[in-house]
């Protein structure tokens, strides 16, 4: 449950999780970075913008996060036996 | 899960709340979601399993380039199929930044993979006219 602005309380449905990886500066397995992109949806809209849009009135986030950000540690190797520990923690 | 340090983007778009409302409870198998190569880009569809006449399979493209200005949101791009088929992402090893479906024909048992080419990103006045359907490849 998530709460607005004008502190009505709604629900939010998050439709999937995407992983990105970007391989521009490939030099070895440790140079390419993951970004998680989490869609989530919900009635994010207050009621004087939704009696503007009747039908298309809920929006969706893209949340793009990168991997080290979102597994709290900062500047690690993401080969690392730390981050594989964390990894098999909370992603699998 | 602990809580991230930053979040890099957010972005809204507008969707329709039907695709979740109308199926409550199968909502999570309903609904799939994937993204072009630059992430740019996400098409989504909704297959319910129940169809009823205010749901159908739906096939949605939204993104970045639809957004006109930073405050402003622009309708998605969405085609609606006929019962007797239902719809799967698809990806294409030459052409990966772009996104595909295939269409599966029940009765007929039929497949045909579509391209959605999304070209004019600058020049967006209205989403019917950015984005247009190549049914020319066909694989099988």
């Amino acid at each position: 449950m998530l709460t607005k602005e004008d502190g009505t309380q709604f629900e939010a449905y998050e439709l999937g999780l995407l992983v990105k990886e970007t391989r521009e500066d490939y030099k070895g397995e440790a140079d390419h970075h993951e970004y998680f992109h989490f869609y989530i949806m919900g009635d994010f809209f207050t009621e004087d913008i939704k009696s503007h849009q009747p039908i298309l009135n809920w929006t969706l986030i893209d949340l793009e996060i990168e991997q080290t950000d979102i597994l709290n540690i900062q500047g690690a190797d993401p080969y690392s036996d730390e981050i594989k520990e964390k990894q098999r923690k909370y992603l699998i | 899960m602990p809580t991230p340090n930053k979040v890099l983007s957010h972005v809204h778009y507008l969707v329709d709340p039907c695709i979740v409302t109308l199926s409550k409870f199968n909502w999570e198998n309903n609904i799939s979601i994937a993204a072009n190569r630059l992430f740019d880009q996400f098409a989504i569809i909704d297959n319910p399993h129940i169809l009823g006449p205010k749901q159908m399979v739906t096939y949605y493209v939204n993104g970045i380039h639809f957004k006109k200005q930073e405050d402003q949101l622009n309708h998605p791009y969405y085609i609606k199929i006929n019962h007797d088929c239902f719809l799967q992402h698809g990806r294409n090893s030459y052409v990966k930044n772009e996104l595909f479906y295939t269409l599966f024909k029940r009765a007929t048992n039929e497949r045909q993979t579509i391209l959605v080419k999304t070209t004019d990103y600058d020049a967006c006045k209205c989403v019917s006219q950015n984005i247009r359907l190549d049914n020319s490849n066909i694989l099988s």
